[in-house]
């Protein structure tokens, strides 16, 4: 960490880069949060550890079009976000510099998240300067995709409309994503209106199923959705069954491989038309 | 508001049979959108199309749906009868009651209310339809020819004779491409250069065509009715203006070192050299590699002996950009180089020699003058062996293709050689004999009967070179099971058709798809021959796939054809049925353009931002694009998300 | 009595093969139930899994998506773009519980109308031998 913040002060200081995105502590409460560092300040509260949970490319995009180079600090997860970011023109790497942290993962609600159980990368694929340690990349095992997957499919689907029935329809898994990015969200149009607005259950499904669909191949599980779900709706268990299914499908896994182009949108003659089989006929 | 005419068809008894038609039109009648419904017995014929005219002039009705047959059959006939009125064609839709309902249903209860839903999806789908006009696109009306072979010069000719003006892109310095190699062609034995160099100075002499040799390109922009292409002359240190082709400077020239190409590598040429006698132009060029003036600033004595002073050893290469609007790519083919049939002794000895080659020693404009002399000692070979299938229908060392010509030209050969060595013996080793063509199996016949070629059927194993100078070919005759071998003065293989080796590069450039073994890939196999995947670009000869010189001139001309109707047009028309990107809704993500087919989508500035932008004269309106966007950003015409909903939905 | 309602079945089919293969079943008077129905489109590289989804949702007891056999696309590549797509909807949808029997996607071309008729038939009786319970995200229970 210390060997972060005296490069980043360097960066800022001899304007490799304008503002640098972080996060930082409040002394007074402990509390740790995203937030800008500057070239005028100190970067004394400025800190790397498991309380670190939010994913800071999503305000890359406000900063990189205000400032011509922006400095961020990337978990491995998050790096894996950016990796789509990069791709579908959302962000120039021309105009940041990726400081890699190797994550040893971080906490939530008193214990280690479980996005860190299957984290693939601790550290993050685009990378200038890289601290701390980086572990080998490993294979997420997504054990709680397998238990849903070993319901029948009555049983699968009493465990979801339960959970659909109780979205409000707040979007803030939406506005947290940051690849949930378009101009007017599908769910927001009005001809026609496949997804109506009201929060009820049929239009909850849609909803959820579309919101994973469009994640499909570019989801690579910073779980921010499900963190500031009000409703704890379990959306990490719909992004990592399509992690899941793009890897077993398509032999990629999101974010890890730099410029990769997201899996539905490449040409490949060669899929066996068994991927259009139902998994368990 | 609309309002919809709806007219439900009898069909005869096709539908009636089974579909009570008064009764599907009484329940659309209640339908808020519908105006009136009517029944006749056959909407397609005259007096059908008649009652939809009358209707639109009487009822004000605003959009119509036919229930009747499949769309496929008879949209165009109740469009045309919309357009008649005024009324925008693409605000009719069609229910298939037919196909769909009355033909696949056995129960008329159960095919009435069949129909009855069919016919309201549709009505509450034209309510969604928008009038949609034809795209009308300007054009120039210049077409680019790739490859001055027999089958580019046929394909500039036609379109010069249909008054349209003809660029003919060459990269070698004369037209005429393998077809000028050649000594005599099947099945008739005429002399190739005796038909071809009259289409040559056609071609140069045509008003209309413009040829530039030692041209490639390399750069191609725009879509079909206005290609920008960037094409680069490079540097012949010869001014093409001044030279009057007399020759001097090749026969003065003091390096004789270049390996002539023409001639099949067989001979040595001048650093500066005509490619051919019959070369047009004929001009000639300087192989920057080989002249001393150029690699050490010594000799020039060409620009010394030119009478006309056209020696410019300051050339470079110039790049321009021309304008088309249709493009013929006939870049031809190359024979591999037998060198991986290393038991074969291609290359290494001097007697085992391609097809290509014969051909050149056999040639009157050949190195000998055509004399059929062998390359080593000049003897005149009493024992030839033709190997045929050399690279073809060979996968583990070659290709899995057969190269269409060789059986052919390996009969010719054997022809040939008779004629020339009447005491002389002829082997072909084949697998099988493929003369599908017209009169070509009478002309194999006649190569085995009349000149007593013996065809042993069976694969080469090896060739050996013996101590006396002939050569031991291995192979068998499976026809009586038993292997053989024959001592050969001369061994010619039937080397593979190949495609050229910048094949790939040059599809990449024109953005058309080429096969795993780099043919350029037609639009359909079968009913799309000629046309590619890319609009306003065509395929003529070898470049799709082996051909001979008549399968080429056909596609030469067919390829001309296509371009010619395309011209014939004052503005390039469109469907309308193609897709839009709403600049405000897109994000620029541009993963649509990942899987557009037909590279027609491009970025654009917009306001601050990059957004995607779809070419309408690239695009075919096939929508994988709309399925891409999330943000829905994208709108097929007639196939929008409205009417698809619409259709999802209303369904009862 | 209580008569057994037909499975719905929604068949999006597109324009160049499949279309046209539905209309051999007709021409070739193959018969198969009454009721499927088919929408339009250009090319099953068209097919927006949206469509698929709300088709469930709406209460459509089975989707069927096809398009031309692969190589055989009349865009050349759609239906590649359209298996990557219509594999992962696939997969997301048993994941919530979508029997998978009520899905079926294939490749039917316009010669194949004795196979488009026999794929009705076929998935017609698959989903009656669902069970109610199996048919999850049915019209009735998501009108709450």
């Amino acid at each position: 960490m210390k060997e972060m913040r005296k490069k980043i002060e360097e960066l800022l200081k001899n304007g490799e880069i304008d503002v640098a995105l972080g996060y930082r502590e409040n002394p007074a409460t402990g509390e740790v949060k995203a937030d800008v560092f500057r070239k005028d300040e100190t970067l004394d509260d400025m800190v790397f550890d498991e309380r670190c949970v939010q994913n800071l490319v999503n305000y890359l995009p406000t900063l990189v079009a205000r400032y011509k180079k922006v400095g961020i600090v990337l978990k491995g997860c998050d790096g894996r976000s950016l990796v789509t970011q990069l791709v579908e023109h959302r962000i120039n790497k021309s105009q940041i510099v990726a400081l890699g942290i190797g994550c040893e993962g971080v906490r939530l609600d008193g214990k280690e998240a479980d996005k860190c159980g299957d984290c693939a990368t601790n550290m993050t694929p685009i990378v200038d300067y890289e601290f701390g340690e980086k572990k080998q990349k490993k294979d997420p095992v997504f054990s709680k995709v397998k238990e849903i997957e070993r319901m029948s499919p009555a049983e699968r689907w009493k465990f979801f409309a339960d959970y659909f029935a109780r979205c409000e329809r707040c979007y803030a898994c939406r506005q947290i994503c940051p690849s949930c990015y378009c101009e007017i969200c599908v769910a927001d149009q009005q001809e026609p209106k496949w997804i109506e607005p009201s929060a009820k259950l049929s239009a909850n499904t849609m909803w959820h199923l579309i919101r994973a669909y469009h994640l499909a191949g570019r989801c690579a599980d910073c779980g921010e959705c499900e963190r500031v779900c009000p409703q704890e709706i379990p959306m990490r268990l719909l992004n990592n069954a399509l992690e899941k299914a793009v890897h077993e499908l398509f032999g990629v896994r999101p974010g890890t491989v730099p410029e990769e182009v997201p899996p539905l949108v490449v040409l490949n003659k060669e899929d066996p038309d068994t991927i259009l089989e139902g998994k368990n006929e | 508001m609309a309002k919809v005419g709806v007219f439900v068809c009898h069909c005869g008894v096709n539908i009636a049979a089974k579909v009570d038609v008064k009764r599907v039109v009484d329940a659309l009648k209640e339908m808020p959108e519908v105006g009136f419904a009517h029944e006749y017995k056959f909407m397609c014929s005259s007096p059908g199309q008649e009652l939809i005219r009358k209707e639109i002039k009487e009822s004000k009705i605003n959009r119509v749906v036919v229930a009747a047959c499949s769309p496929r059959m008879h949209l165009p006939t109740f469009q045309k009868a919309l357009a008649s009125q005024g009324l925008n064609p693409y605000l009719v839709s069609m229910a298939n009651i037919r196909e769909q309902c009355s033909w696949v249903t056995d129960d008329p209860e159960m095919a009435t209310q069949k129909a009855i839903d069919l016919v309201a999806r549709q009505i509450k789908r034209v309510v969604h339809q928008d009038p949609l006009e034809d795209i009308s696109v300007p054009m120039t009306k210049t077409a680019l020819v790739i490859g001055g072979g027999i089958a580019g010069i046929q394909a500039a000719l036609d379109i010069a004779d249909g008054n349209r003006k003809v660029i003919l892109v060459e990269k070698s310095p004369s037209i005429g491409g393998r077809m000028a190699q050649l000594d005599e062609t099947f099945p008739t034995l005429d002399c190739s250069q005796c038909i071809l160099t009259p289409k040559m100075v056609e071609a140069a002499q045509h008003p209309n065509i413009e040829i530039r040799v030692n041209s490639e390109v390399k750069k191609v922009d725009g879509y079909v009715g206005n290609f920008e292409v960037t094409v680069e002359k490079k540097a012949t240190y010869v001014d093409a203006q001044k030279c009057i082709g007399c020759g001097i400077c090749q026969e003065k020239c003091p390096v004789k070192t270049v390996p002539d190409e023409f001639n099949a590598d067989l001979n040595l040429r001048a650093a500066i050299a005509i490619p051919f006698p019959q070369a047009v132009p004929a001009i000639p060029i300087i192989e920057p590699d080989y002249c001393k003036k150029l690699i050490e600033n010594k000799c020039g004595v060409c620009a010394k002996i030119c009478p006309a002073e056209a020696i410019n050893y300051d050339d470079v290469p110039m790049q321009e950009t021309v304008n088309v609007g249709a493009i013929v790519v006939a870049t031809g083919y190359r024979e591999m180089d037998p060198a991986v049939y290393t038991e074969y002794g291609g290359r290494k000895y001097p007697d085992v020699i391609t097809g290509l080659q014969f051909e050149r020693l056999v040639s009157s404009t050949g190195p000998t003058g055509g004399e059929l002399k062998r390359p080593s000692d000049g003897e005149i070979p009493k024992t030839v062996v033709f190997v045929q299938c050399v690279g073809s229908r060979d996968e583990s060392k070659a290709h899995a293709y057969c190269s269409g010509i060789c059986c052919m030209y390996t009969a010719k050969h054997t022809m040939i050689y008779k004629h020339h060595v009447p005491d002389g013996q002829a082997y072909v080793s084949y697998i099988d004999i493929r003369a599908p063509g017209k009169t070509y199996e009478e002309f194999v016949r006649r190569a085995i009967e009349d000149e007593g070629v013996r065809y042993l059927r069976g694969r080469v194993a090896k060739i050996r070179r013996l101590q006396n100078g002939q050569y031991r070919v291995y192979t068998e005759d499976t026809l009586v099971g038993r292997a053989v071998h024959i001592d050969a003065d001369m061994v010619v293989l039937a080397s593979a058709v190949e495609p050229q080796e910048d094949a790939v590069g040059l599809a990449q450039i024109l953005g058309i798809a080429y096969d795993s073994d780099g043919f350029y890939t037609e639009a359909h196999p079968k009913l799309k021959p000629i046309e590619t995947a890319s609009a306003g670009i065509f395929l003529a000869g070898a470049c799709q796939g082996p051909k001979d010189i008549p399968a080429s001139v056909q596609q030469g001309s067919a390829a001309a054809s296509k371009v010619l109707s395309i011209f014939a047009r004052d503005n390039l028309v469109k469907s309308p049925q193609i897709a839009t990107v709403d600049p405000t809704a897109c994000t620029g993500c541009l993963t649509c353009s990942y899987v557009c087919h037909y590279s027609a989508i491009e970025e654009k500035e917009f306001g601050q931002r990059q957004v995607a932008e779809i070419i309408p004269g690239k695009c075919q309106g096939c929508g994988a694009c709309v399925a891409t966007c999330k943000g829905k950003a994208i709108t097929l015409a007639g196939f929008s998300d409205d009417e698809i909903y619409e259709e999802i939905v209303s369904c009862k | 009595m209580q008569v057994e309602k037909e499975p719905k079945i929604l068949a999006i089919l597109c324009k160049w093969c499949s279309y046209a293969g539905a209309d051999l079943a007709g021409t070739s008077r193959f018969i198969y139930p009454a009721n499927v129905r088919i929408v339009q489109v250009p090319c099953s590289g068209r097919v927006d899994p949206i469509m698929i989804f709300k088709a469930f949702v709406e209460g459509y007891d089975g989707v069927m998506v096809s398009g031309c056999h692969p190589g055989d696309c009349h865009y050349g590549t759609g239906n590649y773009h359209a298996r990557r797509r219509i594999a992962v909807a696939r997969r997301l949808l048993e994941f919530v519980g979508v029997h998978p029997d009520r899905m079926h996607f294939t490749w039917i071309s316009a010669a194949e109308g004795k196979k488009f008729a026999d794929v009705c038939s076929r998935f017609t009786d698959e989903l009656k031998a669902l069970s109610g319970t199996e048919k999850t995200l049915a019209r009735k229970e998501l009108a709450t």
